[in-house]
């Protein structure tokens, strides 16, 4: 459905985002994940039509959509990563507002406006002001916007930045259904790994403005089939320990957040002896260790030496 | 394009800030500029009438003899001489004169008063009871006659001494400027027509000067409302260009543009969006000021169709100045332009007199602030309230059109068409 190639975007001499492929098939989910300053936004902003790229083509169904916006937008819905409506006015006034310049109007308006209210469950705070509103109403009424033209291609930045467990639920559940249930073709950018792998059935991993890897969920783990993750949670993080477990050889990667050590370390290595040995020579008290399956995180991790949220 | 502009008007009717600033700021300021200041304008504008003398030396009989005697002795015909005495006595301008000083039109601004002679009128002088007089010498119109009908003579002269050199010895002397020059012109036609066009005995007819020596008074409330007016409008247009820069920032203008909107409707519904709201955002000054100070409440239909107009065509030039900073914004991607223009908003308000007369400035700073959209404005507000015509002010009006075209022509040029599609 969407093929995009080559895609390059520099501004000035800061090149944001070089040599991105990448295809959408319809009714997919696909996510493109990566870290803050990867190039996620800049991607799917030349994708919707709104920022010309410096190189590359992008065609939805064989035609190239820069030369011929009008292709694409008439179908594109964007959940913009800002909240990207009128916080002095209503949610029903930014929804009647936005059906309006989409073309919509009278009951066909009204119609659409309460389903898509209910769909975001904001039907009972419609009339309120959207400064009034939470972080997760407003992102709600964000999507809610992008869906009042029937969109068929959706792309969602972020969605659920800065919100509570509860609201990201809803909004996760919300996109699940958008396409399980509409068919909706959905383009997901987060730096959250286990929204994309609730979320979607294929993924991009950008790092530095290139698309470092992409493939299933299933493919990307097997990057890595051969070795295995390590949790360390200690006391108190001492840069002695982490010297020596960077320095032990079958530790891959090591990786750093507030209490815990995460590391890459080849399979079938026996290698918890000697993180035992070196934690008691560098004194750091070992609260718990876990030996998990990779996830995403573990492939980024894997990929890059650097975690999601670094 | 309509939903654009009513959802600009919505949004400022919920953004307090902003109403504040631009409704309810001119009002307060004029209150206070009004109250504070309004003697000072009342002793500046107010003209109290003043007493004039007029020494006549002159019988007509007695010049008209002459002339007939004159022209006998030139060997004109009798018909020819009965001709040229009917059309003497008729364009008489000693009478001409006497008609103008006891003219309506002059009752507000001065009054005559007959002096039997010359030193009578010094006397009065030298008491203060009258500070100018007008003196007719003896044989004025005869001399006048000569002149304008048989070429001799050098003209009538006509006497006018002033001891006042204020603003009432200028009026004065624009009066007797006034009659002399429209008297030889009208006289001057009437002879090369061979009397065909007659020398106009209709005293309203001797001057302008006249009529423009009578503008009404300007008090402190109408003069700030203008000032708070003009200067208020001009701060809609950063006001709606930071919006239009929040909104790309936002993201929503991007929304905007997927809907298949084009990137020059969205700046023509700034521009219409500013023009529109600088017009309510006045008119709505105007009213508030006429209904609790009565400002302009004396006035008739035509004052109002053209303070509608003047209203009309500055608010276009707001108008045109938001989609300026909208263009410079977007195509610049920063805010500060608009933020820069907002800084300077009190200067052009200085400069275009919004807070003191322009007449105390030097003559250089003047041309400046007649140059400057806003004093232009004023300039043509002020003028309308003293008398004037939406005619006579057009000269005014028409740099606030030209400098409305020459933004709206830049903005177009310089939107960043392309990058945004």
């Amino acid at each position: 459905m969407l093929e995009v190639k080559n895609l390059k975007k520099t501004f000035k001499k800061t090149v944001a985002v070089e040599d991105v492929d990448l295809y959408i098939e319809e009714g997919e989910s696909v996510g493109l994940l990566g870290p803050n300053g990867a190039g996620k936004s800049t991607t799917i902003s030349m994708i919707s039509t709104l920022l010309p790229p410096t190189k590359g083509t992008i065609k939805y169904k064989g035609k190239d959509v820069l030369k011929n916006p009008d292709e694409l937008r008439p179908i594109l819905g964007v959940v913009p990563q800002d909240i990207a409506i009128y916080g002095e006015l209503s949610a029903y006034a930014n929804m009647k507002f936005f059906g309006k310049i989409y073309g919509l109007s009278g009951s066909q308006l009204e119609k659409k406006i309460q389903e898509i209210l209910e769909l975001v469950g904001l039907s009972d705070r419609q009339k309120d002001v959207v400064d009034t509103y939470s972080g997760g109403m407003k992102r709600r009424i964000n999507i809610a916007v992008a869906l009042m033209h029937n969109p068929e291609f959706l792309i969602m930045d972020e969605p659920t930045v800065g919100i509570d467990p509860q609201s990201r639920n809803y909004i996760l559940n919300m996109v699940k259904r958008l396409n399980g249930e509409k068919g909706i073709t959905i383009l997901y950018t987060s730096h959250y790994m286990e929204e994309v792998e609730k979320l979607c059935d294929r993924v991009y991993i950008m790092d530095h403005g290139r698309i470092i890897a992409s493939g299933t969920k299933e493919e990307l783990k097997n990057i890595l089939s051969n070795e295995e993750t390590i949790v360390i949670e200690v006391a108190e993080r001492k840069q002695a320990f982490t010297d020596l477990l960077v320095s032990q050889k079958g530790i891959n990667q090591v990786a750093e957040e507030e209490n815990n050590y995460q590391l890459i370390v080849s399979k079938g290595d026996q290698l918890l002896g000697e993180i035992f040995e070196q934690a008691r020579q560098t004194n750091v008290k070992i609260k718990s260790i876990h030996i998990q399956t990779p996830t995403l995180e573990d492939v980024f991790l894997h990929l890059t030496g650097r975690k999601l949220r670094d | 394009m309509f939903n654009l502009i009513k959802k600009d008007f919505a949004i400022l009717s919920k953004t307090k800030s902003d109403l504040l600033e631009l409704l309810f700021m001119p009002f307060i300021l004029l209150i206070i500029l009004g109250f504070s200041l309004g003697n000072v304008f009342m002793s500046e504008f107010s003209i109290d009438t003043f007493k004039v003398g007029l020494v006549n030396e002159q019988t007509t009989a007695k010049s008209l003899d002459r002339f007939e005697a004159d022209l006998q002795e030139d060997g004109l015909p009798a018909p020819a001489i009965a001709e040229l005495l009917t059309a003497a006595e008729e364009s008489d301008p000693e009478k001409a004169l006497t008609r103008l000083l006891q003219d309506e039109s002059l009752e507000e601004l001065m009054e005559t008063q007959n002096f039997d002679s010359e030193k009578a009128a010094e006397e009065a002088i030298a008491s203060e009871e009258i500070r100018s007089y007008i003196r007719i010498p003896e044989n004025f119109s005869y001399n006048a006659w000569k002149s304008l009908y048989l070429n001799e003579e050098n003209g009538a002269e006509l006497i006018l001494n002033t001891q006042s050199d204020g603003i009432t010895g200028n009026i004065l002397q624009s009066v007797v400027n006034s009659f002399i020059g429209q008297y030889n012109v009208e006289s001057s036609i009437a002879i090369a027509t061979q009397g065909e066009a007659e020398v106009s005995t209709d005293s309203s007819e001797y001057g302008e000067v006249v009529q423009l020596s009578v503008e009404e008074p300007i008090n402190a409330f109408q003069y700030y409302t203008i000032g708070m007016g003009v200067m208020f409008a001009l701060f809609t247009a950063p006001s709606l260009a930071t919006r239009a820069f929040k909104e790309k920032e936002q993201h929503v203008f991007g929304r905007m543009m997927l809907s298949g909107m084009r990137p020059l409707t969205y700046l023509v519904s700034k521009f219409i969006s500013g023009t529109s709201i600088t017009f309510v955002q006045l008119i709505t000054l105007f009213t508030l000021s006429t209904v609790v100070f009565g400002t302009f409440a004396d006035k008739e239909l035509g004052f109002w169709i053209a303070l509608l107009t003047l209203t009309a065509s500055y608010a276009l030039f707001v108008g045109s100045l938001t989609s300026i900073l909208t263009s410079v914004s977007l195509y610049s991607n920063n805010s500060s332009t608009v933020g820069f223009f907002g800084s300077f908003v009190s200067v052009f308000a200085f400069l275009g007199g919004s807070f003191t007369p322009v007449d105390q400035f030097s003559e250089a700073l003047k041309k400046v602030g007649n140059w400057t959209p806003n004093g232009a404005a004023m300039t043509s507000y002020l003028q309308l309230l003293q008398g004037f015509s939406l005619q006579e002010v057009f000269p005014l009006m028409s740099r606030i059109i030209t400098l409305t075209v020459i933004a709206l022509v830049v903005s177009v040029w310089i939107f960043p068409k392309r990058r945004l599609e």
